[in-house]
């Protein structure tokens, strides 16, 4: 029961994801153009074996031998016997067989910073208004149909209709032959924005044989229709489920058939991270998707297991209530930021899987030196290993506060009370939370911890606001936080987990109205408000502009309002960790330091490439 | 279960109702008396039991860390354990270092001897408001029900009939998320919400049986009035019942509560063992067995409160034992000390 169940889902549910990119807009970040075959030599017109114990075309292992009986065990944290496939039903979807099942549209590179093609193969903007998809060739379906412009075309349709995340930009889809989408814009719009907002989020696995008949009964696709025996278009097939088991098997006319040795591919039931951490251990599973491991756990696995980290660009943080007493007061968040030592939190939380980011603004960590460049130094870091209370104090009493009896007080004799909201069952957060409680304390706040459960938190409180100090995810989530639009927005206009917070410049949904806000000039943290902008017009605004240098320029303007006005308070920045094994099975040296592994999730994508392959033994 | 027959107590010796007596005490007289029969006399029988004395030793050690512990150590708080070779304090084993004697967590570097004193007094409180609430209605509902029969029997069965077949563990679940009860004196009777039903039955058909009695019977024709025969006949025969339940209800919230705070149901603002299980298990210790020690000593805390209150419960039964009891105050050189016979087993279950 830690951060993973929730944290899985949002990083894995695809309806997640579409809430989280929102409206339409565009990035300064360069994205991804077209990208190579994505395995290597050999032919792609699907199967080259006739029957199994063949020759595969494997790069590393041709010649060897398919291993049909050999079962890769992956785990899962959703029961086996309740699961289904169909994405637009939430109920039952499957939490990581999907990945297995179905090919996704393209995979994100962490390391590289951009998309690996998958089932599609290329994807570029042909002219203003047209964005264009093409299908890879040789892909069919598990029931022998070829995957066709049409599937894809009903898929994006379907996600028009129901709100996806490209949805404000796409006007109509259309099909140019049986393997390329056409998507007609309603404006002229960056490429970015759609290729983030359509390529991690979507898979084939909407066979128009299938949900064609859903085209009008929207009602009926998102409540009543249960997918469960799913028609794969990924390298492996349904076999069976039922018990704490779901098995597929190798499908051999996938054009990645070749790449891989083994036959099955197996998900267990595993509902808490203590379960996957013995499983591990005693080598029972032989991969796991993302489980937060401590340190101490770690160190006692087998050498042969070995970790992936990837960014998850989110990560803890606090969102004040900006009608609160005393969050709705600047001065305090300033304070708030200025009295936790990041360092600190990250060290008790999860040093290995966690980093403290440099600068609060709404900026992944890792991009933050680059979007920032030159002006970095006008930016506050509010200590990112220490407490720096004497500042803090010094913002508090040009407003008005003041310390009496150990406690802060403002003007009226109110002590400045700070109940700090988490999810109790995620224990890194928990930590986390309870380390900056400590903090505010020492500081002087009068903090205290409130640990509630996340459904309660995700379905009633945050909603509602009915938070002073909420912990939340202050980045957008990957990859689409690796662009600045989509982080700043969170943070700004519209965050994805539904916190009314009331900020001014906020979404009505999240309490706010599209308000000014007046910040003192860049670089100057406490002076008078010299500047005032629209948080919403802007981003909007870059959106629509290709201009680079006005893209880095809002980039930077609405980075510094996150900055000194602090919509959100980042804290820690974490890092997804996988896990893979390389007792009996072939992975590459170091798999961690890989660059084809720094996906989500490598032991999907790995298999793929021939790189997570039987050894044999 | 031995009944107390009332036949061998004189007015005297047991009555409070000082008003009617027809010997003339003197202030100093009446509080000698009471100090003889309520605290020499049950403390004598009390003492005299091995288990008696373990329970209150373990008890007494469980309130003194309640009060005083509270005072002369540290409250928990993130990384407070400054060992060498240990940064911020975390991972500290126990036994290791003076300063934090019982390890620090893996986590945040917490020692654990102060989260585990600082969860006794609460502990403490809701262990008694719950025992306490769930005693007193029980015995209330129980008794008139059981000794008035007729309406006022059918009307409170009901009722108690209506409490019992509420399930309460959900029950308690929702009304710790609607209520958020932070108090401990609170949170004790949340707790105990419907846990009284069961124990308010099992008195009333102890009652049942009691108003049969002739003592009872010969009250009742001398026109004492139901409270005062309530008070003076029924309940002294059912207190040993009703005293071994107490211990049970005790056990009842001492477990409940940190089933729920390990849940993470209840607020987890405050200290609690269950806080304290839920993050050492949450945080891996049952992986390996260095991180056992985390698990280890809010375990042997929550068993070691349950286990006082069973030997408390065991030794108070002694207290209502008459014969013990006038023995061991010197009043009887004859009767034969009771062996554990004398409990009522049946319902230590």
């Amino acid at each position: 029961m830690v951060e993973k169940p929730a944290d899985y889902r949002e990083v894995i549910d695809r309806r997640r994801f579409m809430e989280l990119v929102g409206v339409a807009g565009t990035a300064a970040l360069a994205g991804c153009g077209n990208g190579d075959e994505p395995t290597d030599g050999g032919d792609n017109d699907g199967n080259s074996d006739e029957s199994s114990g063949t020759d595969n075309g494997n790069d590393d292992g041709a010649g060897e031998d398919v291993y049909a009986d050999v079962q890769h065990v992956s785990q899962t944290g959703l029961s086996t016997a309740d699961v289904q496939w169909n994405p637009y039903n939430p109920a039952g979807f499957a939490q990581v067989s999907h990945e297995i099942l179905f090919d996704k549209f393209a995979y994100y590179n962490y390391e590289r910073g951009e998309f690996m093609p998958l089932g599609i193969q290329n994807w570029e903007l042909v002219d203003e208004t047209t964005y264009r998809l093409d299908i890879r060739e040789g892909l069919m379906w598990s029931n022998g149909e070829d995957v066709t412009a049409s599937d894809v075309k009903l898929q994006l349709e379907l996600g028009i209709v129901i709100g996806s995340a490209y949805a404000d930009y796409v006007e109509s889809v259309e099909t140019d032959g049986n393997r390329t989408v056409l998507l007609n814009l309603t404006e002229q719009t960056n490429p970015d924005i759609l290729t983030f907002s359509i390529l991690p989020n979507e898979w084939l696995q909407v066979p128009e044989s299938v949900f064609g008949e859903y085209r009008n009964s929207l009602t009926e696709l998102q409540n009543d229709f249960a997918w469960t025996d799913a028609i794969a278009s990924g390298p492996f097939e349904l076999d069976e489920k039922g018990g704490d088991q779901l098995n597929t098997t190798r499908r051999e006319n996938h054009p990645d058939a070749r790449n891989i040795n083994f036959g099955n591919y197996a998900f267990q039931f595993m509902g808490e991270n203590q379960a996957v951490y013995q499983a591990l251990q005693n080598l029972d599973i032989d991969s796991a998707f993302t489980i937060f491991t401590p340190p101490r756990i770690v160190e006692q696995y087998p050498n042969t297991v070995e970790e992936v980290a990837t960014p998850s660009l989110w990560g803890y943080g606090l969102v004040p209530n900006h009608e609160g007493k005393h969050t709705g007061n600047r001065a305090v968040r300033q304070a708030i930021a200025f009295a936790i030592d990041r360092e600190q939190v990250v060290q008790n939380a999860g040093p290995r899987s966690k980093e403290a980011p440099d600068w609060l603004v709404g900026i992944g960590n890792s991009s933050q030196e680059r979007v920032l460049g030159d002006s970095a130094g006008d930016f506050e870091t509010y200590g990112k290993s220490e407490q720096l209370t004497d500042r803090a104090a010094e913002v508090l009493e040009e407003a008005g506060y003041s310390k009496d009896g150990g406690t802060w007080k403002d003007d009226n004799g109110n002590a400045v009370s700070l109940p700090v909201q988490v999810p109790s069952g995620w224990s890194d957060w928990v930590t986390a939370a309870e380390t900056c409680v400590d903090h505010l304390n020492r500081f002087g706040f009068d903090a205290e911890l409130d640990g509630r459960s996340f459904s309660n938190l995700l379905d009633t409180v945050w909603p509602q606001g009915n938070f002073t100090l909420a912990s939340g995810g202050w980045n957008a989530g990957a990859p689409t936080g690796a662009l600045s639009y989509f982080s700043l927005r969170h943070q700004l206009i519209e965050n994805f987990r539904g916190h009314s917070y009331n900020y001014p410049a906020a979404n009505e949904s999240r309490g706010g109205s599209n308000a000014d806000v007046s910040v003192p000039e860049m670089g100057d943290l406490t002076g008078e408000n010299a500047m005032t902008v629209n948080p919403s017009d802007r981003l909007s605004e870059l959106a629509r502009t290709t201009d680079e240098s006005t893209a880095g320029d809002i980039v930077l303007e609405q980075a510094w309002v996150t900055n000194v006005d602090l919509p959100m308070i980042p804290v820690a920045e974490k890092q997804e960790q996988s896990w893979l094994t390389s007792d009996e099975w072939d992975v590459p040296e170091n798999v961690g330091e890989t660059e084809q592994a720094q996906v989500h999730w490598p032991n999907a994508w790995l298999p793929r490439q021939g790189m997570m392959n039987y050894s044999g033994d | 279960m031995i009944k107390v027959s009332h036949s061998e107590s004189s007015d005297e010796q047991f009555s409070f109702d000082y008003g009617e007596s027809e010997i003339e005490l003197t202030r100093r007289e009446r509080l000698q008396d009471f100090y003889e029969e309520f605290i020499r006399k049950p403390g004598m029988v009390a003492w005299n039991d091995r288990r008696t004395r373990i329970g209150s030793a373990i008890l007494f050690v469980y309130v003194l860390m309640g009060t005083v512990g509270v005072w002369f150590y540290r409250a928990p708080q993130t990384n407070q354990v400054d060992v060498p070779g240990y940064p911020g304090g975390r991972g500290v084993p126990p036994f290791t270092d003076l300063s934090a004697i019982l390890g620090s967590t893996q986590q945040s570097g917490k020692d654990i001897l102060a989260q585990i004193i600082h969860a006794t007094p609460n502990m403490l409180l809701m262990v008694l408001s719950g025992g306490v609430f769930a005693t007193v209605v029980a015995v209330l509902i129980g008794t008139v029900a059981g000794y008035k029969g007729g309406t006022v029997d059918t009307v409170l069965t009901s009722f108690t009939d209506f409490a019992m077949s509420i399930p309460g563990l959900p029950l308690v679940m929702v009304l710790a998320v609607v209520l958020r009860p932070t108090n401990p004196l609170v949170l004790g009777i949340v707790l105990m919400v419907n846990y009284w039903a069961g124990l308010g039955r099992a008195i009333r058909s102890e009652v049942l049986s009691i108003r049969q009695e002739s003592f009872v019977e010969a009250s009742r024709t001398m026109g004492v009035s139901t409270p005062r025969i309530l008070f003076k006949d029924v309940i002294p025969n059912i207190m040993p019942y009703v005293l071994v339940n107490f211990a049970n209800a005790a056990r009842f919230v001492i477990f409940s509560s940190v089933g729920l705070y390990y849940l993470g149901i209840l607020p987890a603002g405050v200290a609690n063992w269950g806080i304290q299980l839920d993050r050492a298990y949450s945080q891996g210790s049952l992986v390996g067995i260095a991180a056992l020690y985390q698990l280890l000593f809010p375990m042997i805390m929550i068993m070691g409160l349950a286990l006082s209150m069973i030997l408390l419960a065991q030794g108070a039964d002694r207290i209502f034992n008459p014969r013990v009891r006038t023995r061991l105050a010197g009043e009887s050189e004859t009767i034969e000390e009771e062996e554990d016979a004398d409990a009522p087993a049946g319902v230590m279950t």
